[in-house]
């Protein structure tokens, strides 16, 4: 599909409607390709190396989708996986940095509630409720405030991963920056597309928890059979109770931990739609993407 | 390959043309319903700080039968403001929907807008069967199962009322920032401008419409690129003008000739 004149403008109600669609017109490719990604996250490095490359890739569909030149997943894979370490680089830079604004937010947060609250403490206010109930309020203000603040920020570099698998010569330290180039000027729009995405997602999230429930469930059951069929075995060989126990757990620790990558890899293709359509929309307001004139040769 | 990501409804109109129009889509429908409820939660709060303020006041001391129990006026003020909180929920809804020709808040900020199914502007009565409805819908999320997998997107409330959400066409024309002596360079221009083609002039009206948001290095860099495609097609050759100043020039230009 082509942004053409007369299609509508890919606004935030219209980022995520699309991300819908090309989702559900594409669903088992792209959940192919989501499942694969979060079956190498059980793989440390390599594996995570090799998710963030999967993950690119789906992005990189979407956006050649909306540049009206669509690839196959293979093509679209083959691209990402050269990128997988940059990708992998660029993704821990991105954490780190995140985590590090969240402790400066969360820093400032605290100093504007604690000192009050002790100072209060001194004058034997919290007497008044009413004070109570303010403090209350005062405190969600400063929570809210500082969600805010730090998505500002941090969704500033959201789409680190689309410049490093669609443009040539970006390597991951210039994706970020990169990222932040692009974003400027739409950041409560990123803010709402994240925050109505996740609402739009909830009637999905029912029957999808749902059915992983179940499998939950009858992932227990196996792995406890399975798990005390392994422990008796060891037992008997080395005839050490903790390594038997170990045995043990670590089925267990796998039926809880598949569900819940199985229920990411559900949602992940959506959201990669998501950065894909905010990456395009970006690229079209900020660079004039698309205004090139038609071929001129007959 | 191109499958219609944007679901759209065809009205034939008594004039025997028809229109087509871009359904709203979930992305929309959610975007316009969130900011609503919060609109919505806003005034339910307000209903009851004034409630709690009555309480407070002792207002309801008036009402205590010959015990001094205050249980039964207690009771009826209960009552009343869950007829009030019903009736901010419904109004709300139906007020605007119907003085809005079809549009609430949250509608006008999404640029959605609900229509009957011929394509007229929703009146009180399908305002009212909509939000009557709307308790169902949203109340186990029926109506977003609707609206997502519906070919028409219609939710219980718009298949009673006989309504579509659709959205709204925005205003492409943003004011362009004319350089100064745009005219100057643009006199000399007229007669070529005549000579653009359909898919030319509309790369040249984007480049113009949008071009304010760019970044300066990207702005330069694109205008270079077309303004030199466009003097080579035009055969005209560098006016001294900078690539920017000649693209707002030629769309002026342009701009003349069809006001002739």
């Amino acid at each position: 599909m082509v942004l053409r004149v007369g299609s509508p403008p890919l606004n935030v109600g219209n980022i995520l409607t699309f991300s819908l669609q090309v989702y559900r017109w594409h669903f088992w490719r792209y959940l192919w390709l989501s499942l694969r990604a979060y079956a190498w996250v059980l793989v440390p490095v390599y594996g995570w190396a090799k998710y963030s490359a999967l993950m690119g890739a789906l992005s990189r569909l979407v956006v050649q989708q909306l540049r009206g030149v669509p690839e196959t997943p293979e093509q679209a894979v083959t691209v990402a996986d050269q990128k997988k370490w940059g990708l992998l680089g660029a993704g821990m830079l991105y954490g780190l940095v995140s985590a590090l604004m969240l402790g400066v937010m969360g820093g400032v947060g605290l100093l504007l509630t604690v000192p009050l609250a002790l100072w209060w403490e001194r004058q034997g206010a919290w007497e008044n409720p009413w004070m109570g109930l303010g403090f209350g309020l005062w405190v969600l203000v400063v929570a809210v405030g500082v969600l805010v603040g730090w998505t500002w920020l941090v969704f500033r570099w959201l789409l680190y991963p689309l410049p490093l698998v669609m443009e040539t010569g970006v390597g991951p330290l210039r994706s970020l920056p990169r990222s932040w180039q692009l974003t400027q000027g739409s950041v409560v729009k990123i803010q709402l597309v994240t925050f109505i995405g996740g609402l739009l997602l909830l009637p999905f999230q029912f029957p999808v928890q749902m059915v992983m429930n179940m499998v939950q469930m009858i992932l227990l059951f196996f792995a406890t059979l399975i798990g005390t069929i392994i422990t008796i075995i060891l037992g008997a060989i080395v005839e050490e109770p903790a390594v038997a126990g170990v045995a043990f757990f670590v089925p267990l620790l796998l039926a809880f931990v598949m569900p819940a990558l199985l229920v990411g890899a559900v949602f992940a293709p959506y959201w990669q739609a998501v950065l894909a359509a905010l990456y395009h929309e970006s690229q079209c307001q900020r660079e004039g993407w698309g205004l090139v004139l038609p071929s001129h040769d007959l | 390959m191109t499958k219609p990501f944007w679901r759209s409804l065809k009205i034939a109109t008594p004039e025997h043309t028809e229109l087509e129009l871009v359904l709203a889509g979930p992305g929309n429908r959610v975007y316009a319903l969130v900011v609503d409820y919060v609109c919505l939660g806003l005034a339910l709060l307000g209903e009851a700080i004034l409630i709690y303020a009555i309480v407070v006041s002792g207002f309801l001391d008036n009402f205590a039968d010959e015990n001094g129990d205050m249980g039964g006026a207690l009771l009826w003020l209960a009552a009343l403001s869950f007829l009030t909180a019903f009736l901010i929920y419904t109004g709300y809804f139906v007020f605007f929907e119907t003085l809005w020709q079809g549009q609430t808040p949250g509608k006008k900020l999404a640029h959605i807008r609900v229509i009957c199914d011929d394509g007229r502007p929703v009146g009180l009565q399908q305002a009212t069967l909509r939000t009557l409805l709307r308790i169902v819908d949203d109340l186990l999320l029926i109506g977003a199962y609707f609206v997502i997998f519906g070919q028409r997107e219609k939710r219980l409330g718009d298949f009673v009322a006989g309504t579509v959400v659709i959205q709204e066409a925005v205003a492409q024309t943003q004011s362009i920032q004319w350089p100064a002596g745009v005219e100057e360079v643009g006199q000399d221009l007229l007669p070529i401008a005549s000579q653009l083609a359909p898919e030319e002039l509309v790369i040249l009206r984007e480049y113009v419409q949008r071009c304010g948001r760019f970044r300066p290095a990207v702005r330069q860099q694109l205008a270079q690129t077309l303004a030199q495609q466009f003097q080579e097609r035009l055969h005209t050759w560098d006016h001294g003008a900078e690539p920017d100043h000649f693209l707002h020039a030629l769309y002026w230009a342009y701009q003349q000739r069809s006001v002739l």
